[in-house]
């Protein structure tokens, strides 16, 4: 009977395994290198990742692609944590986008939009005369900002249903504002950061209509600075944006109606939002590094304040586990802490890892395949 | 100030996890793991327990030894249960004496929870028994993977004898352990099997000579077990799991 319990067990705690269903690849700036975890354990480090301050890593289908400060675009393979190919395509590049046949960087230094297929290899060269950012794909349109001339372009890709993309010039908006700096797309509409401007401007992708809205709450609460939109959160009713040098998170409604502004620990950089959309994480800078507070999104209350022994360079929630990832940069630690009690106050440090001078923190979906296999042979 | 059970997790296969260790676990306030640990032991923790990874990430420490002897000093200090949790047994090539030295210069209390080692139950998955009679009564268990490469602390020319030998961690290894056993006169077709996985569903062994092995076994995926010696023979009849 015993041994009977005894494999009852064994076979309940395999089923209710921490299994991961997702990768967490985590920058190691100082060491170029992408540290792994898997299934709970630091299993790998994918190095000779050039410089990686900003680096910026996405997923999309099995390919993992990073783009590095220095201009490199660099394609590995997540699942089995493997550096493949790596492409200069500029001195100085900083954002990027994927299609399904195709990557399209905006290069900084040598002022194009680079067209590459999903392998790295080039297939077109839109010059544009300036510094290029906030790229983005909507539909069949590619849409990027023109830092240095105040422009948003819109291309079509042409080659729809062919195996090489090919973008022909479908429209400019000249005049957009001062300094376009970064971009988003929520629904169909292109939303455009300025620098040094409390507005921002709002492309309509199907109307292809452009305007500006200016960010403000009233006249004493008004945005210094738009920060990069990766900072942005977006529920389903609000935007949330870190107030920088307000020391506050403001919140519009998705006509960018001003709703409120919470009143935070120090000056806001990073925000993120829970899966569930319950939950905002703020993180800041300054000498409140050390610092994350858990919002509220519906009564916009503060609900926790953590406090690091080390600067908080990255947070992250996970998607399929009830966690929130930080990366605790001084620390050398990735921590993960369980988010499954309904009150923030319980939620306790369930994992450190030991990352080397860790900052962005990037999740991968891996196969249901992999995982079957992984779950068995990852130790 | 807690208590520290420096514990072994056994070779992988989560049946092999002793009864000990399944209390302790289930009891531990914070579990210091690595990476030969199999991870799906770790749910069976209570709700509050801390998980801190010590191990290794491609081949190399994530943290030094005698960081992670403080790391545990200091758990110690903060939790009443702390379980250093180890693949395989905490004393074979586990670096569990180091830790206990550490703690009990500290006035820690400690205890060792023994594991099944994988020289023993990775071989018997294979169908490969350790001793046998009429072929051999004893055998020695080996690091493949030696702290210094420049200075070899193994004592090859004890080898001659018919002990079976099973070497730990040493597929990466696999070419030079062969060629110091052919160098001290093992003859070229003397049995030698690589085992990868070993107790995990996919497991699997690899046969072959001192002369081919090499070749044969280089690819496979970590962790592997080398076992040298007469007693492979018998896995054509003895083994059992491997499907």
């Amino acid at each position: 009977m015993k041994k009977m319990l005894f494999l009852l067990f064994i076979l309940g705690a395999t089923i209710s395994s921490l299994s991961a269903r997702e990768k967490i690849f985590v920058v190691e700036r100082e060491n170029s290198a992408l540290a792994v975890i898997d299934h709970n354990l630091l299993v790998d480090k994918i190095k000779n990742m050039h410089n990686f301050n900003h680096a910026v890593v996405k997923f999309r289908d099995n390919d993992g692609y990073v783009i590095t400060r220095d201009g490199y675009v660099i394609k590995f393979d997540p699942i089995h944590n493997k550096k493949l190919k790596e492409y200069k395509t500029s001195k100085s590049a900083i954002g990027f986008i994927i299609g399904s046949n195709f990557l399209a960087v905006a290069n900084y230094d040598n002022k194009t939009v680079e067209i590459l297929d999903r392998d790295l290899n080039p297939l077109q060269t839109i010059k544009t005369g300036s510094r290029n950012v906030g790229i983005k794909i909507y539909k069949n349109y590619l849409i990027f900002e023109l830092m240095d001339s105040d422009e948003i372009w819109v291309m079509k890709n042409e080659n729809l249903s062919k195996a090489k993309a090919h973008f022909v010039l479908f429209k400019k908006f000249k005049d957009i504002g001062k300094v376009p700096f970064d971009a988003m797309i929520h629904k169909n509409l292109y939303v455009a950061g300025l620098f040094n401007s409390p507005d921002v401007g709002l492309l309509n992708l199907d109307t292809m209509k452009y305007k500006k809205i200016p960010l403000n709450l009233g006249r004493k609460d008004r945005i210094l600075k738009v920060p990069h939109f990766g900072f942005w959160s977006i529920s389903k009713d609000y935007f949330f944006i870190p107030a920088v040098g307000a020391k506050k998170v403001f919140v519009f409604d998705h006509n960018f109606k001003p709703i409120s502004a919470i009143e935070v620990k120090g000056n806001p950089v990073f925000t993120a939002m829970s899966p569930n959309q319950k939950w905002l994480a703020v993180s800041f800078s300054g000498k409140d590094f050390p610092y994350v507070q858990i919002i509220d999104t519906k009564t916009f209350k503060i609900m926790r304040t953590f406090k690091f022994d080390g600067w908080i360079l990255h947070l992250r929630w996970s998607k399929d586990t009830p966690h929130i990832y930080f990366s605790v940069n001084t620390k050398n630690e990735v921590l993960a802490y369980r988010v499954s009690d309904p009150d923030p106050k319980k939620w306790w440090k369930h994992f450190m890892w030991p990352v080397r001078k860790p900052s962005g923190i990037f999740l991968f979906e891996a196969p249901d395949d992999y995982l079957k296999k992984s779950s068995k042979v990852s130790h | 100030m807690g208590r520290v059970y420096l514990t072994g997790a056994g070779p992988g296969a989560l049946e092999l996890l002793t009864i000990k260790a399944l209390r302790v676990i289930r009891k531990a306030d914070v579990i210091i793991y690595d990476r030969l640990a199999n991870p799906e032991i770790l749910s069976e923790a209570k709700d509050g327990c801390e998980f801190i990874y010590v191990g290794k990430a491609d081949s190399h420490h994530t943290l030094p030894q005698d960081e992670i002897n403080e790391l545990i000093y200091q758990a110690s200090l903060k939790y009443d249960i702390v379980v250093r949790l180890k693949g395989g047994d905490p004393l074979v090539f586990g670096r569990g004496g180091e830790e206990g030295i550490y703690l009990k210069q500290r006035g820690v209390k400690f205890e060792f929870i023994p594991g099944i080692t994988s020289a023993i139950a990775v071989p018997e998955y294979a169908g490969i028994p350790v001793t046998h009679r009429g072929i051999t009564v004893s055998f020695r268990v080996v690091t493949g993977h030696e702290a210094s490469k420049n200075k070899s602390q193994i004592p090859w020319e004890n080898y001659k004898s018919d002990d079976t030998i099973i070497f730990l961690m040493g597929l990466h290894r696999l070419k030079h352990i062969t060629e110091k056993l052919l160098e001290i006169g093992k003859p070229k077709d003397f049995p030698i099997a690589v085992i990868s996985k070993g107790t995990w569903a996919e497991e699997k062994t690899v046969i072959g000579t001192l002369s081919n092995i090499y070749e044969k076994a280089k690819d496979l995926p970590t962790p592997a077990l080398i076992v040298v010696g007469k007693v492979v023979k018998l896995h054509k009849d003895l083994s059992w799991f491997e499907k």
